[in-house]
């Protein structure tokens, strides 16, 4: 999704507002954002008050640590690396979502960690939105 | 594939920190049509 950035920043008015909200500490999430050359908001929601107003759930353990997941960690043990310990819930889901005026009007509530909409399908129905 | 579903969710009064600055804010700060992206865990 950090293409999106790029995208909403070089294209036509209207150009809506970008805001990421994570669960982190706000010193690692800024970090992430940094990373990602995010240049929105940023924001935390440590209590995750606002993925439970919208409904987001928890992917199965299943497809967390899918068979290929589990390859890549049973490959970097054998070279003698050590997986780092998750720090936060591994389950939680993502989500994508147009607000207006402080209202969710659409969302994107995907039922695998990587079922997540194209950037430009995001951009493209926000600024479809009528202003 | 994943679909869009239309909602009417007023998340206005949801508490949120700004990052770096550890700032309390509510979403209803932000008018007009904003996008919301939210992450999954980190490792």
């Amino acid at each position: 999704m950090h293409h999106a950035a790029a995208q909403v920043t070089s294209g036509a008015s209207p150009r809506p507002g970008l805001i990421l909200v994570g669960f982190s500490p706000p010193g690692p999430l800024a970090a992430i954002a940094r990373h990602l050359d995010w240049p929105g908001l940023v924001l935390t929601d440590p209590r995750r008050v606002l993925y439970r107003r919208l409904g987001i759930g928890r992917a199965p353990l299943r497809r967390v640590y899918s068979p290929g997941t589990l390859a890549t960690y049973a490959t970097a043990v054998a070279r003698g690396e050590r997986p780092a310990r998750p720090v936060e819930d591994t389950r939680q889901l993502g989500a994508d979502a147009i607000m207006i005026d402080g209202v969710v009007r659409l969302l994107w509530r995907p039922r695998t960690p990587n079922d997540r909409p194209t950037a430009s399908e995001v951009i493209t129905a926000a600024r479809a939105w009528p202003a | 594939m994943l679909t869009a579903e239309t909602a009417a969710i007023d998340v206005s009064g949801v508490p949120l920190i700004t990052a770096p600055g550890g700032q309390p804010v509510t979403l209803g700060s932000f008018g007009g049509v904003q996008i919301l992206v939210l992450l999954r865990h980190r490792h």
